[in-house]
């Protein structure tokens, strides 16, 4: 199944992000992103189920967390 | 055996610290932050489970904890990634560590004299103090750096109070809370705290190796100078660090059990409550010093009946090295000279020599000023 994928900053805030999603219930994968996302190499993202995907955003916006964007 | 060298590194630690340190070495095998393998994730996540306990225990964000080897390395880090003009000046007190004092000496001395620094004085109450530090401003000052509790005798500085004036003011705060972290409440917005700096493996409870500077969020992460370059896990093609915390300050690899046993070190602390640590502390701190102050020729330095956990004292005029040495031959642990201390040994008016430094962890017992007692008679 596709995945939606969230950017992120860095991994720390990657495994933060996982913690508070998971804790709401949506399932979390890290993902290291593929290099047309990753200009400056080694970035990472985090996959949820497209489904969630709104509802994962708007958890990290109501806990402070920051990404880069959705894709869905 | 009786340890009284807390200040230096507590000993022995709760049994729940060895346990999540075999733990940590055992599960987890991987590099955190370099792969995505069930082994590095479980290396990051244990990592972060620590930086989050550091961030409630502070009133800070995860994301600031930067962990380090100790807290000099936490101290080198701030002061110099928080300086980041070539010119001005910097305020410390007149008991500072050499870990607060030698970074701010090195940034003076490469500055060509462009930066220049001034002591405040410790002595007094806390509006004494705060005067000092008014009477000393000028208006060039960018930067304060404070220990919150000497290593040495039992004197605490107001943080809270300081970090307003410096707030203020617009000047940067930075505090070493290398004696104070696991015993005193800390709160870095009240206290307008910028760079907040402690060892893990003192009163803490983690092992040696273990220390972090957590940075405040009104920080700009992306404009804190780097000390330190290498590999981060993060943005490689990028030749600079990254722009964002903890990563752009942790190059090289994190010492994933050793961070791991100070999350089990704050569990414990936070078990235990730091007002009964702290009173548990100065009990015995008080006992201890009443037993030697009862005692011809020994002489105590600094106040007494102050809240604190370490003192130091001299016994006639034997040099501190030799009461020290005797007292290790019959068990007691103590540390004898300067402490790396020499501005608070110079306010404390102590010999060419030092003192003997004793310091008491809540794991210490009444038994061991006792035993302290007897053997400093003995060596008399």
């Amino acid at each position: 199944m596709k995945k939606s994928m969230l950017t992120m900053k860095s991994m720390t805030t990657a495994i933060h992000a996982t913690k508070i999603l998971e804790a709401n219930k949506i399932a979390t994968a890290v993902v290291r992103l593929p290099p047309e996302l990753s200009v400056n190499g080694c970035a990472y993202g985090i996959e949820v189920a497209p489904a969630y995907a709104d509802r994962a955003v708007h958890i990290l916006r109501v806990s402070d967390i920051s990404y880069g964007r959705l894709i869905k | 055996m009786h340890y009284l060298d807390n200040a230096a590194t507590t000993y022995p630690k709760p049994e729940e610290v060895y346990r999540q340190a075999e733990l940590a070495m055992r599960q987890c095998g991987g590099n955190p932050g370099r792969g995505i393998h069930p082994q590095a994730l479980a290396s990051v996540r244990a990592v972060f489970d620590t930086r989050e306990k550091i961030a409630d225990m502070f009133g800070g964000t995860p994301e600031r904890v930067v962990f380090a080897p100790n807290a000099t390395y936490a101290l080198n880090l701030s002061i110099k990634g928080l300086f980041v003009w070539d010119e001005g000046h910097i305020l410390i007190s007149d008991m500072e560590h050499n870990s607060v004092r030698r970074p701010v000496e090195a940034l003076c001395r490469e500055s060509g004299g462009k930066i220049r620094y001034d002591t405040f004085s410790v002595r007094g109450r806390n509006e004494d103090v705060l005067a000092g530090i008014r009477s000393k401003l000028r208006p060039d000052t960018r930067m304060a750096v404070v220990c919150h509790r000497s290593n040495v005798a039992p004197i605490t500085l107001p943080i809270k109070e300081i970090g307003r004036l410096c707030h203020d003011r617009g000047i940067i705060f930075v505090v070493d809370a290398s004696q104070s972290a696991g015993a005193l409440r800390i709160n870095m917005p009240a206290c307008n705290i910028d760079a907040l700096c402690a060892p893990g493996h003192k009163g803490l409870f983690g092992l040696m190796g273990s220390g972090f500077a957590l940075f405040s969020d009104k920080v700009d992460q992306s404009e804190i100078r780097t000390v330190i370059e290498g590999g981060s896990g993060l943005a490689s093609v990028d030749p600079g660090m990254p722009s964002v915390l903890p990563e752009r300050l942790e190059a090289g690899t994190v010492a994933v059990p050793v961070v791991a046993s100070l999350s089990a070190g704050i569990d414990y602390v936070n078990r235990v409550g730091l007002d009964r640590i702290s009173a548990y502390e100065s009990g015995l701190l008080l006992r201890a010093q009443e037993m030697l102050l009862s005692m011809r020729d020994v002489t105590v330095y600094g106040p007494i009946g102050n809240d604190g956990s370490a003192f130091m004292f001299n016994v006639g005029s034997k040099p501190p090295s030799e009461v020290a040495a005797a007292l290790g031959e019959k068990g007691i642990c103590v540390r004898a000279g300067l402490h790396c201390s020499p501005l608070a040994h110079k306010l404390l008016a102590t010999p060419k020599g030092g003192a003997v430094r004793v310091s008491f962890s809540p794991l210490n017992h009444l038994s061991d000023c006792e035993a302290l007692y007897k053997a400093v008679r003995e060596v008399k």
